[in-house]
């Protein structure tokens, strides 16, 4: 009894300095293992020698357990593993949020996902007949692809256009433009801020930024595949300009032409 | 109650697995607990659509949406669950509303700011907007820009006509009613107006700014196109600019994401 009891307070003194309590009962079992080790040895050495004696001469040879705790305190130091144990918290804390709010708008966003998946699908393939080899599923000739690149900043966002094609529908002669908008923070992204765009070329023709053929979305970006109808086959540069603001001035340039 | 047995070896299973990944060092699993936690705090603020924690962010939120920033907050107006904002960028006046409502019916029921563009109007001439919510005397409040120079002070009335009676039956309201009020120019060149509803009317009569401010900002667009008498006026009391006109119908923007 008397040996236990000093094995048990060498341990409590040896892992006393370890202040972070998981890593303590983790050393703490660690040694008792090594000193049961021990123990076997000395028995498996010496079969006279009783279990008793054994425990004992492990216990000596463990050392002195005021100089291991200065050691084991040094080692161990606890705000790693208070920080480690906070994540824990935080992960299980975040998953549990996760599920219940997917409970309220989970089934909502996968349907909305699903919608927009076929969307862009459906988009790229409108992309490809107006601006590559693809076919429409519309009535009209496409005229000819310009090759245009711009794009200003406006606040926390940057408009640019990067295709453009001339067409003949039956309604008469337009003009498809790929119109992006891109937001600095994708909590502010809008489908309708195209709405505050108008467009005019440069004979004096103002146009409503309101049709379009296809539409896509990202991350932090709208995208528009707009049809500005009646522009003039000679007009050379459309300006893109806001409603309500005077800043932006996207010039796109009309008369590069490359052959469909 | 005993477990399943399924339950039981599948839960054996995922033990046993677990035990077979590598243990990371415990700075590694930090780092790796960091991590998943951030994408979890970005899955969860998709599942919520991205609430705004104030609602002036939500309204700052919505002047992004609609490519108006940077502005500066002119003024702002909150009574009950309602606030009304006036910014102003270079060139643009915007002004709009934020409610708060709850998300009824599912198991996180937040409340929600929803925000509202009421107007985006060109800074040209003289301008006055009516804010989307009730002062503190549960009457409305007219801004004014673009007043000349000399300006100093002025007077405002406001004819209200034609308000819809929300609560016909039990109340009855007067077909027109005029309202003034008196501002001075404040240091950044706005009057703000606040108007104050009547209190003679007598027994089941409402007053009409009182309807319109209760009624009009949120559901109406035509109701708040008002005529209104403007009298600008210098420091010795002579008259510098004189304005009849209609407020401006809202056009009641929301965000589209």
């Amino acid at each position: 009894m008397k040996h236990i009891m000093g094995m048990y307070s060498w341990l409590n003194i040896a892992v006393s300095g370890i202040r972070f309590g998981p890593d303590r009962e983790a050393v703490r079992r660690e040694l008792t293992e090594h000193m049961e080790d021990k123990t076997a040895d000395l028995l498996r050495i010496f079969p006279d020698m009783t279990e008793e004696e054994a425990q004992e001469r492990a216990l000596a040879g463990m050392g002195d357990a005021w100089e291991l705790k200065k050691e084991l305190a040094k080692v161990h130091t606890p705000w790693l593993g208070w920080l480690w144990r906070c994540t824990q918290v935080l992960v299980w804390g975040l998953l549990v949020f996760s599920l219940i709010a997917a409970l309220g708008s989970g089934v909502v966003l996968l349907e909305n996902q699903t919608y927009l998946w076929k969307e862009a699908r459906q988009s790229r393939a409108v992309g490809r007949a107006l601006y590559e080899d693809g076919v429409p599923d519309w009535e009209g000739e496409r005229l000819a692809v310009l090759q245009v690149d711009g794009e200003e900043r406006l606040g926390r966002a940057v408009i640019s256009v990067s295709k453009a094609a001339r067409w003949r529908e039956p309604e008469g002669d337009c003009l498809y433009l790929r119109l992006r908008i891109t937001w600095d923070r994708p909590w502010e992204v809008n489908f309708m801020a195209i709405s505050c765009l108008r467009a005019e070329d440069d004979l004096g023709n103002s146009y409503e930024i309101n049709a379009a053929r296809a539409m896509q979305e990202g991350w932090n970006w709208r995208q528009r595949d707009l049809l500005l109808e009646g522009v003039p086959l000679d007009a050379k540069v459309l300006r893109i300009r806001h409603v309500w603001r005077e800043e932006l001035d996207l010039a796109v340039d009309l008369t590069r032409e490359v052959t469909p | 109650m005993r477990i399943p047995n399924f339950l039981e070896k599948g839960w054996g299973r995922v033990k046993k697995l677990w035990d077979r990944l590598p243990k990371l060092p415990r700075r590694w699993r930090i780092v790796r607990n960091l991590t998943l936690a951030a994408a979890l705090a970005v899955l969860v603020l998709e599942l919520l659509e991205w609430p705004s924690l104030s609602s002036y962010r939500a309204f700052q939120r919505l002047e992004g949406a609609f490519l108006l920033t940077p502005s500066r907050l002119v003024f702002q107006v909150e009574r009950g669950k309602t606030a009304g904002y006036l910014s102003e960028g270079d060139s643009w006046i915007a002004v709009g509303s934020v409610s708060k409502f709850d998300d009824a019916g599912k198991p996180l029921n937040l409340y929600r700011n929803y925000a509202l563009l009421h107007y985006i109007l060109p800074k040209e001439g003289i301008v006055a907007v009516l804010l989307p919510a009730k002062n503190e005397h549960n009457g409305a409040v007219v801004a004014v820009w673009g007043a000349p120079e000399q300006a100093v002070s002025g007077t405002m009335e406001l004819d209200l006509k034609g308000v819809k009676n929300p609560f016909q039956g039990t109340f009855t309201m007067r077909s027109q009613e005029t309202f003034s009020a008196q501002a001075r120019r404040r240091e950044d060149g706005w009057f703000i107006f606040q108007f104050v509803p009547h209190d003679d009317h007598g027994e089941n009569i409402r007053c009409t700014m009182d309807m319109l401010m209760w009624w009009g900002p949120a559901f109406s667009w035509d109701e708040m196109e008002q005529p209104y008498r403007l009298t600008l006026t210098d420091g010795q009391g002579n008259t510098v600019a004189e304005q009849s006109a209609t407020l401006s119908p809202a056009q009641r923007l929301p965000q589209w994401p």
